[in-house]
């Protein structure tokens, strides 16, 4: 199979012949960089997108943790990209890891209280749990193309939402 | 201290280490969600039981997992972990683990897991200790 | 999903209402629904030339821009069959200058110098000086062998009701729907490039709509890009011109996207 090639920071390099599977990696990361340039919208997003691949890298092996932690899928990257482009743009990017299951891990973190946290497998599943001042919700849902409600409710709440 | 083979108690206190700096927050005092999430091989959160030691001692306990030594360590009473919804029992050897269990399903889990990070007492590793080798 | 023809504002009947589609005439708008501007100088950089050279602005820049951050090339090879990554470090691409609100980032970088500027946005007036004393600034430093691209870019956001269903109140061109089609739109994306071939300038048009984290609302993103592709000497003084001239073009694309009810809303 020939190997996707991409660069991050703005600049996206794609080997022509891909997969099926590259090709919609591709395309997630392109949207992830349409706004090439800009410091509201793909700087973010750049960083995310690096940082989920940084994440990938470190958790790629099964047992990466130490403690029996599985390996992060490819698909659940692709996954994960195509979450955080399907963020609004005027909502903050999540710090972003691998989970023990393997999953990707993002967490918007705004203090003791103030905690949302996504998890994204490689079937697509999202779980997500919610802590903000006296109140939690948590639950679970499947990723087509658009971040759920109460997914995006929860993010908001505890990262706050950029006017404009 | 003696350990109670078959019990932690709600006042005993257990340290689940911490190997990776995004894993905690100094400034605050502040141990994050995820360190706390159970092992896909066990369902289990590896925890060591640390009343009655020494901080030499207590560092002791934590394996070097590679080239990589713990950095922090995240504290809760028994009683907190069974408050929160979960248990926390003997698991030996090694001498002293433990392991959180009773593990719900996977979006409940994250809020069990916030939820004892919002408990939790942070210790740092004091500076003295030998700098982490890079991997 | 049909788009009205191009050009000439027109009243269409939608679902039994009238609609007028005329453009916003363009003025001041006071309260302007810009979130970024950029102003994007492309260019050859000469052979050699060395990013960590914009280090040497760092004295000169730092009362207006204290921030400064490396802006890294990172690729990845991801082969999914055999499971892994593998991440390589491209090395130095650039520096960013931050104001110390985060406000205005001016980037340096080996394939060009960008100015940002993060709402609330100021004026044309203010910002287009800024852009030029950079831009020498850049130029003694990194002395490009030529300007390759010029460009102007506003990103605009317009919060809607989310109970919107006729968005010819608001834009000009919205999507028209085919009357067997569910009526609610929840998600549209158009991205049309025009040139003129008399001025040489172009632009590329984005309308995007997404949902917000409030569920009462809408964003309509607007996205400007107007530019020009020529080869410039990086001290002609043309350069300044050509920047005017994609503001102009910039400002009218932008008011004849949106309707005087719109524009009403920003004044």
């Amino acid at each position: 199979m020939t190997p996707v090639l991409l660069e991050t920071n703005e600049r996206l390099s794609i080997d022509p012949g891909v997969s099926v599977e590259a090709a919609q990696l591709t395309r997630q990361f392109e949207d992830a960089t349409a706004y090439s340039l800009s410091e509201s919208i793909a700087r973010p997003r750049a960083n995310a997108i690096s940082d989920l691949l940084q994440a990938y890298a470190k958790a790629s092996n099964p047992d990466w943790d130490g403690e029996g932690a599985n390996a992060m899928s490819p698909v659940a990257v692709q996954y994960a990209a195509a979450f955080l482009s399907a963020l609004p743009t005027n909502l903050p990017m999540p710090d972003i890891s691998a989970d023990p299951d393997g999953d990707a891990y993002l967490e918007w973190d705004r203090g003791r209280h103030e905690v949302m946290t996504v998890t994204i497998s490689a079937d697509g599943s999202l779980h997500y749990a919610c802590l903000s001042g006296g109140s939690r919700f948590h639950g679970a849902e499947i990723f087509k193309d658009r971040v759920p409600r109460l997914i995006l409710e929860g993010i908001a709440r505890v990262a706050g939402r950029r006017q404009g | 201290m003696s350990l109670d083979a078959d019990r932690v108690e709600d006042d005993e206190v257990v340290a689940r280490f911490l190997f990776d700096r995004d894993d905690f927050v100094p400034t605050t005092g502040r141990v994050k969600p995820k360190p706390f999430l159970p092992s896909p091989e066990d369902d289990a959160t590896s925890v060591f039981r640390t009343g009655g030691l020494s901080e030499t001692d207590t560092w002791a306990l934590a394996s070097p997992r590679g080239m990589r030594i713990a950095k922090a360590r995240g504290t809760l009473q028994g009683g907190q972990i069974r408050w929160a919804g979960l248990d926390v029992v003997p698991m030996v050897p090694p001498p002293r683990h433990a392991a959180i269990v009773n593990w719900p399903a996977k979006d409940a889990r994250l809020s069990l897991a916030q939820r004892l990070a919002e408990l939790a007492k942070l210790v740092l590793r004091p500076e003295t200790q030998p700098a982490e080798r890079a991997p | 999903m049909l788009w009205p023809h191009w050009g000439m504002p027109s009243t269409r009947h939608i679902h039994g209402r009238e609609r007028n589609s005329t453009m916003a005439h363009p003025r001041h708008l006071s309260r302007a629904p810009i979130t970024e501007a950029l102003i994007d100088f492309r260019v050859k950089a000469h052979d050699g030339f060395q990013p960590a050279e914009f280090m040497r602005l760092k004295d000169s820049l730092g009362p207006r821009f204290p921030k400064v951050q490396e802006r890294r090339g990172l690729k990845a090879t991801i082969l999914p069959q055999q499971e892994r990554a593998e991440l390589t470090n491209l090395g130095l691409h650039g520096l960013f200058f931050q104001s110390e609100d985060d406000k205005t980032v001016a980037q340096f970088r080996i394939d060009g110098f960008t100015l940002n500027r993060l709402r609330p946005y100021t004026s044309w007036d203010e910002l287009l000086p800024v852009v030029m004393e950079l831009w020498n600034n850049y130029c003694d430093v990194a002395q490009p062998e030529y300007v390759a691209r010029l460009a102007l870019r506003y990103l605009n956001r317009i919060e809607l009701p989310a109970t919107t269903v006729d968005f010819g109140h608001y834009i000009t061109k919205a999507p028209e729907l085919p009357p067997e089609v569910p009526p609610r739109i929840r998600r549209f994306v158009s991205r049309v490039t025009v040139e003129d071939e008399n001025t040489g300038l172009s632009a590329h048009m984005g309308q995007t709509l997404e949902q917000d984290a409030d569920s009462r609302i809408f964003a309509l993103l607007l996205d400007v890009d107007a530019f020009r592709e020529e080869r410039f000497d990086p001290s002609d003084p043309r350069i300044r011109d050509v920047l005017g001239a994609l503001r102009d073009l910039k400002n009218t694309i932008f008011f004849s996207l949106i309707t005087e009810e719109t524009a009403g809303m920003f004044e």
